[in-house]
């Protein structure tokens, strides 16, 4: 399977679910700027939203949405850790990415990221992060990860999203919980190996705008 | 979702004659009508309470409820205010204190609309809503699903807090714009968002939708997107969820 990826994207969260499922997938970067794929293809004819990821199929079906293609990769292996396959601690961990996906991604960082965002906005949309992080803090009490003492899809989500505070100068000590939950989820292989596909790729990536 | 639609980011074909959906929502349906829900084996237990808010995502999941024959306790809240009606804390329900969260039978509390839909769902077996077996089906309804709440519904959000900025309201109904254009592109071909019948993801993306008019956007300058929820409207599950909006809505103007 191929994944539609982009470096510093949510993407990075289903690669490093995809490596903890051992389910090789093979990286597609995006140009996110352009919309264009490495071969010069427009990358609205894998997904007419233009979003990332995007996940190819054996069958060369595509799947959008981050939280969806988590969910169908943890799927494929039936006897996983990573999302139980029913009752209630299969809800917990799909809580949780809910959570993550639409109010720390979309209603937190999203409008940080975007050049157009207001100054005046960027100070609410800072913190309505701040206060969610706060908030995930808290629920981290006695806890190694979200749901428990197990890695879930939604620590690899949680954990995606929330390094995002690098970006954005948001000092994440102040939540030590927190901060060591970071460094918990950033020591795994999984997490490791991901984040080094997207740094090497960023590396190419600014050897290239620099050769232009 | 296929993604054969135009992209998103291109501009969508103004059409003539609009009028609003609202209006023809207004309509109690008939006990005839009632009699139309599918009728299944009822898993859960008889009152199931669904904690909400008047025109939030939480009637979504009580549409999806009265389509799979769940009969929810309506407990209404004041999200904003953050307390239940005998002045107890919503916190205490849903530590976020947001809508809608649903007490599970055995007496916890789920939250989140769009893992709520999943667990009602999955527990009375309504695959005509959500398929249950783990195949592409299933993901296809969830990915629309996703799509409603990180798409749609957080682009919403700011327009209904009151300190947001004038320029970023102007941003993101522009935002919002460039969706409903893309959601009628996709529209164009199809009846409803998935296999040509009404599923868990037309609920959310109705209830979504529809807040365009509370904020002055227009959804008739996307015909097929319009033409749509006026089919979902005349459901008699949005009808009675609807009603029951309204009479608390009432409720509370005359208390």
């Amino acid at each position: 399977m191929k994944l539609y990826h982009e470096v510093r994207g949510c993407s990075l969260a289903v690669d490093i679910v995809a490596r903890e499922l051992q389910l090789p997938l093979a990286l597609e970067w995006v140009d996110m700027k352009t919309k264009r794929l490495a071969d010069g293809r427009d990358y609205f004819s894998v997904n007419s939203k233009g979003t990332v990821p995007t996940l190819e199929m054996p069958d060369g079906q595509h799947l959008s949405e981050g939280c969806i293609v988590m969910q169908y990769l943890a799927d494929q292996c039936p006897g996983n850790t990573l999302l139980p396959a029913s009752g209630l601690p299969r809800y917990r961990v799909l809580e949780w990415m809910s959570f993550i996906a639409a109010d720390l991604h979309k209603g937190g960082f999203m409008p940080l990221f975007k050049a157009v965002t207001p100054p005046e906005y960027k100070a609410i949309a800072r913190g309505i992060v701040e206060a969610k992080l706060q908030w995930v803090d808290e629920q981290l009490a006695g806890r190694a990860y979200l749901t428990g003492d197990t890695f879930t899809i939604a620590d690899a989500h949680c954990y995606t999203i929330a390094m995002w505070t690098r970006a954005h100068a948001l000092d994440t000590r102040r939540w030590p919980r927190l901060e060591a939950y970071l460094a918990r989820c950033g020591a795994r292989p999984s997490v490791r190996a991901a984040e080094a596909a997207a740094a090497a790729q960023g590396e190419r990536e600014r050897a290239a705008a620099a050769a232009h | 979702m296929q993604h054969n639609g135009a992209p998103l980011r291109q501009n969508a074909a103004r059409a003539a004659g609009r009028h609003r959906i609202s209006a023809r929502i207004g309509v109690r349906p008939t006990p005839a009508g009632l009699q139309a829900f599918p009728s299944i084996h009822t898993r859960l237990p008889s009152a199931v309470k669904l904690y909400l808010t008047p025109r939030t995502c939480a009637l979504a999941v009580d549409i999806v409820a009265r389509e799979i024959g769940v009969a929810l306790d309506l407990v209404w809240v004041d999200v904003r205010a953050k307390k239940l009606k005998d002045g107890s804390d919503l916190h205490s329900i849903n530590p976020k204190g947001q809508v809608p969260a649903l007490e599970t039978d055995d007496g916890q509390f789920l939250t989140e609309g769009g893992v709520i839909i999943q667990y009602l769902c999955d527990r009375q077996g309504a695959d005509h809503l959500l398929p249950r077996s783990l195949d592409m089906e299933r993901y296809r309804v969830l990915e629309w699903m996703s799509f409603m709440s990180s798409e749609l519904h957080k682009t919403f959000t700011p327009l209904f807090r009151a300190n947001t900025p004038p320029a970023y309201r102007g941003i993101a109904i522009e935002n919002l714009q460039r969706r409903f254009a893309w959601l009628d592109r996709v529209l164009a071909t199809r009846g409803f968002l998935h296999a040509q019948r009404f599923t868990a993801a037309d609920a959310y993306c109705f209830t979504i939708v529809m807040w365009a008019e509370l904020h002055a956007i227009d959804l008739a300058q996307w015909p097929h997107l319009h033409a749509y929820l006026q089919r979902i409207a005349t459901r008699p599950s949005v009808q009675t969820a609807l009603a029951a909006e309204r009479d608390e809505l009432a409720t509370q103007a005359a208390a």
